[in-house]
């Protein structure tokens, strides 16, 4: 540990480098890390970054709970992960670094840019928490520089709270050699609806930071780009569900305010008017499911979007939508559970309640996007799919891909993607609502506004005409059909492509977002000689064909997932108590092969580093036969 | 400065609500022309509806077994299909001269505002044409009439929102903004381009508590405008005349939205065309009611309030000049 002795300037290149922003709630470490993510994403470089939100509103401040931040890997070629630890960390105090320290985030020779105001702080208890936490860090080769964070920002600002993130943007700005043009832009732009006056003091703190810099450190990097011909944009995963919504044509989102779902229907609030549709805030979850389902009965594409409890609560309505065949998507922005869990927190908790959060037989279709730039495409595809059967469509992404940032091509926009698929047409003498194709189970949707369409739905079981039928056959009939129609659309799947080779000692099998983090330690193992392959599933319900001859062609088959499981070895942990990661639930279930499981649920995002760890410890177990 | 440009500076005001607009014209003729093609029948088209998600997921050509051919139109919706269509071409081929209306000298301003909107509205009866026509509902003799035009009143609110707004260039002699007040609804923008002698204080009359209002003599002040994102009105008058900004947001009472306030050095005390003198004095004292800050002993306070009590007090010979 040691302080900076301030001297030339050396500039190393380097293909990438991770940055922490540590804060406490509310001094504007999200502000800051967005413009500077984007700033990179603009310049070309390959960007992924993770928020780190307290759940509570304003947790005490100085303290290792109140920790708010956010880490950008950024690179010269593509990131599609948080990576492992970071490199250099700008921390406005000790104790939101200390927690970071304790979270083994930081690399070992980290260099922390750490305010200087707490050293000498007139507070002996400060005083006396900075030597400790300085004492637990020193455990480790950390290089800090102290920085006057807040004595530079209150020379331009009263409240330095509201300054001290500019500043450091500043500095980072002047450390990784960024276009301060772009910076400017994007302040002008997040601060577009305040007076001129407050980006012009956020500039000035920008300036601060840098000059700063300039003068007192000794240390630059430079992270080249490759040079794109096509256009590209930059946002994150609820950013491109909502964007990808109105591209997908759908008219109406019904929904109630949940972390960390919310920002959907606040990007959707801004824009989806200019486009024809509307966002309606319901009462309460179960309201807005119904509205939803409304809209759809009467014609419209609609979609409502929420979170694990609001899954829970949307239960009956959503099985509601399935019986009366109205075609639905629902996003869930997936966060820690169960009950209310860790609301800013990413968990991929609900793939079995979204697969099975029904009574009786309710057949739905689940996808999960893998990526920031899938979160769009999924909502077009999520569309096509519920309209054609008739069925809801799940859309399963989560708090990582939600808040995280990535830089993506532009996708170009089809008309055709929005294109009605309702057939509006006077109905036909004599056709009932539910005139099932008894091949398929497939039925003409009738909309109750077309002429010759009026007719009520119905929760009960029913018939044909879609009238009251407590009648065995009609009720057997219904399953039937309902069920029959995930068995088509599975007839259209085509077998999930594996990254690496089609054969070896083990398979690691993911979904959703994890696929980066997956791909990057599978590709480690490999190039140490491991024979490992990686396949991540985007169809959950039905799911892709082929699984179980493709697992019969590797040694071991194991899911990597954010979600808890029981480990081998701990009190009471046997084969016939064990419980496993959701996905290695339903595969083993469906191929019947023995599909083990690595999981962890810490509230963040999969390192690479940890999934290495697993994939050796599966291919290489200690002395008891158990992975480490 | 000669009113073309001023013209051009209104319509670089509106310019965020005309875009909408054309934005959203433009997108209802992408959907009825992709309609009329028969988009969704080909195996291309299918491919693409349904989105990259699937792309080395589904089979596209078996997937297309399954849907229904849904986007194929009844032959009897063609034609009305196809009349909305080139109602909708002829709209986004006029350009920005739509939001643009030349009164001419002596015309009645709300009858001829009321008639350009009309055929803005013609955008959104065009819309309506083809959900009645897809539906199989379109009846010639009930809806051909939509093609000609949408009155304001008749628009929702939706559509309302929608409403590109309109520069209007007219002759002092004609500006009686009040006969625009019908249309202050929803976000709508106008901005007056004034020409030779006009009453000094005339758009005070439109002032309510949510709408801004702005008359100025300086056209590069219209920022503030622009910015505001609900109803808005703007008066861009030769020099001479009375300049304010009413900004809704700027404060509870009407006093305090009054952020601008700069008073003519001197009136003209005749008639303005059909406007006499009283009506004009009737303008700045209305102004005055508005703006001036109210002080304890009810007489008028500082500046610039005050300003303007001892201005009017001034002009007190015109009181009985009608």
């Amino acid at each position: 540990m040691s302080t900076a002795d301030i001297k030339s300037v050396e500039c190393m290149e380097i293909p990438e480098h991770t940055v922490e922003i540590i804060t406490n709630s509310g001094e504007g470490a999200q502000k800051c890390a967005q413009i500077f993510g984007q700033t990179c994403a603009k310049m070309g470089n390959g960007v992924w970054t993770v928020e780190i939100i307290p759940a509570e509103i304003e947790p005490p401040h100085h303290t290792v709970t109140s920790t708010s931040g956010n880490i950008i890997r950024f690179g010269t070629e593509k990131i599609t992960n948080w990576g492992d630890q970071s490199k250099l960390a700008i921390a406005f105090n000790d104790q939101v670094l200390l927690s970071r320290h304790r979270l083994d985030s930081l690399k070992d020779d980290c260099i922390i840019l750490l305010d200087s105001c707490w050293q000498q702080h007139e507070d002996e208890e400060i005083r006396r928490m900075y030597e400790e936490a300085m004492d637990e860090m020193s455990t480790k080769n950390y290089r800090f520089v102290l920085v006057p964070i807040e004595e530079e920002a209150l020379k331009i600002v009263d409240n330095p709270s509201h300054g001290k993130n500019m500043f450091a943007l500043g500095m980072l700005a002047e450390i990784y050699q960024r276009d301060v043009s772009i910076i400017e832009k994007q302040i002008a732009h997040i601060f577009r609806l305040k007076p001129p006056k407050v980006t012009e003091k956020n500039i000035e703190l920008v300036k601060s930071g840098i000059a700063w810099a300039k003068e007192n450190l000794d240390f630059q990097f430079r992270i080249n780009s490759i040079p794109f011909d096509e256009e590209r944009i930059v946002m994150n995963g609820n950013q491109a569900a909502a964007i990808g919504a109105i591209a997908a044509g759908m008219e109406m989102c019904a929904m109630y305010p949940i972390t960390p779902a919310t920002s959907v229907s606040h990007e959707l609030s801004e824009i989806i008017e200019s486009y024809g549709g509307m966002v309606h805030q319901a009462e309460d979850e179960i309201a807005a499911a119904g509205v939803a389902i409304g809209a759809s009965y009467a014609g419209k594409v609609a979609l409502t979007v929420t979170s694990g409890p609001g899954m829970a609560l949307k239960t009956e309505f959503l099985a509601l939508a399935i019986m009366i065949e109205v075609p639905l998507v629902v996003l869930n922005v997936q966060r820690g559970g169960p009950s209310t869990g860790l609301p800013t927190k990413v968990e991929q908790s609900d793939l079995l309640s979204s697969l099975f959060g029904q009574p009786g037989d309710a057949p739905r279709v689940v996808i999960a996007p893998r990526t920031i730039e899938e979160c769009f495409h999924a909502m077009i595809t999520a569309r096509r799919i519920a309209e054609t059967f008739r069925c809801v469509v799940i859309v399963l992404t989560d708090a990582n891909l939600a808040t995280g940032v990535q830089q993506f091509t532009r996708p170009p926009l089809d008309v055709r993607w929005q294109q009605g698929a309702m057939d509006q047409s006077p109905v036909p003498e004599g056709l009932r609502p539910y005139e099932w194709d008894l091949e398929t189970g497939l039925s003409r949707r009738i909309i109750p506004g077309s002429p010759g369409g009026q007719h009520t739905v119905t929760g009960l079981a029913h018939d044909e005409d879609s009238l009251v039928s407590y009648h065995p056959s009609s009720n057997e009939l219904g399953m039937k059909m309902r069920s029959r129609k995930l068995a088509v659309f599975q007839s259209t799947l085509m077998p999930p492509e594996l990254h690496g080779e089609q054969e070896g000692d083990l398979l690691v099998v993911g979904w959703g977002s994890t696929e980066g983090a997956i791909v990057e330690a599978v590709d480690r193992a490999c190039s140490e000689g491991y024979k490992v392959s990686t396949c991540q599933l985007t169809f959950l319900s039905p799911l892709e064909p082929g699984l179980k001859e493709i697992f019969s062609r590797f040694k071991n088959v194991m899911t990597v997932e954010i979600n808890y499981s029981d480990t081998p070895g701990d009190p009471y942990i046997n084969e016939d108590s064990r419980r496993y990661g959701q996905l290695a639930w339903v595969l083993r279930a469906h191929t019947l092969v023995d599909v083990d499981c690595w999981t962890s649920c810490p509230g963040q995002p999969l390192r690479p580093r940890d999934i290495y760890t697993h994939i050796i410890a599966k291919l290489e177990p200690n002395e008891e036969g158990v992975a480490a | 400065m000669p009113s073309e440009d001023r013209t051009a500076i209104a319509l670089e005001a509106i310019r965020p609500r005309t875009e909408l607009y054309h934005s959203a014209v433009a997108t209802t003729l992408e959907q009825v022309s992709g309609l009329l093609a028969g988009t969704g029948e080909s195996p291309e088209d299918q491919s693409i509806a349904l989105g990259d998600f699937a792309r080395g997921h589904v089979n596209v050509e078996r997937f297309s077994t399954f849907t229904r051919g849904s986007a194929k139109i009844d032959p009897s919706a063609e034609q009305p299909m196809r009349a909305a269509q080139q109602a909708l071409n002829e709209l986004l081929r006029k350009g920005n001269s739509l939001f643009v209306l030349k009164l001419m000298e002596g015309a009645n301003l709300g009858v001829q505002v009321a008639k350009r909107l009309a055929t803005i509205g013609t955008a959104f009866s065009a819309a309506h044409v083809i959900e009645l026509a897809r539906r199989g509902q379109f009846s010639e003799d009930r809806h051909a009439f939509l093609l000609d035009g949408l009155a304001f009143s008749d628009w929702s609110q939706a559509e309302r929102a929608l409403a590109p707004g309109l520069v209007i260039e007219l002759d002092g002699a004609d500006f009686i903004p009040a006969l625009v007040a019908p249309y202050l609804d929803a976000g709508m923008k106008i901005a007056f381009v004034v020409d030779g002698d006009a009453p000094a204080a005339a758009l005070s009359r439109l002032v309510t508590p949510g709408v801004f209002v702005q008359q100025t003599s300086d056209e590069s002040g219209l920022d503030a405008f622009t910015a505001w994102e609900g109803t808005a009105v703007a008066a861009l008058l030769p020099k001479g005349a009375a300049a304010f900004v009413h900004d809704p947001e700027a404060g509870e009472t009407t006093y305090e939205r009054f952020t601008t306030l700069e008073l003519p050095g001197e009136i003209r005390k005749r008639a303005i065309g059909g406007i006499s003198v009283f009506q004009q004095a009737q303008d700045l004292q209305l102004l005055q009611t508005l703006a001036v800050v109210p002080s304890p002993s009810g007489e008028a306070a500082s500046d610039p309030a005050g300003k303007l009590s001892a201005w009017l007090l001034s002009q007190t010979s015109l009181a009985g000049d009608r």
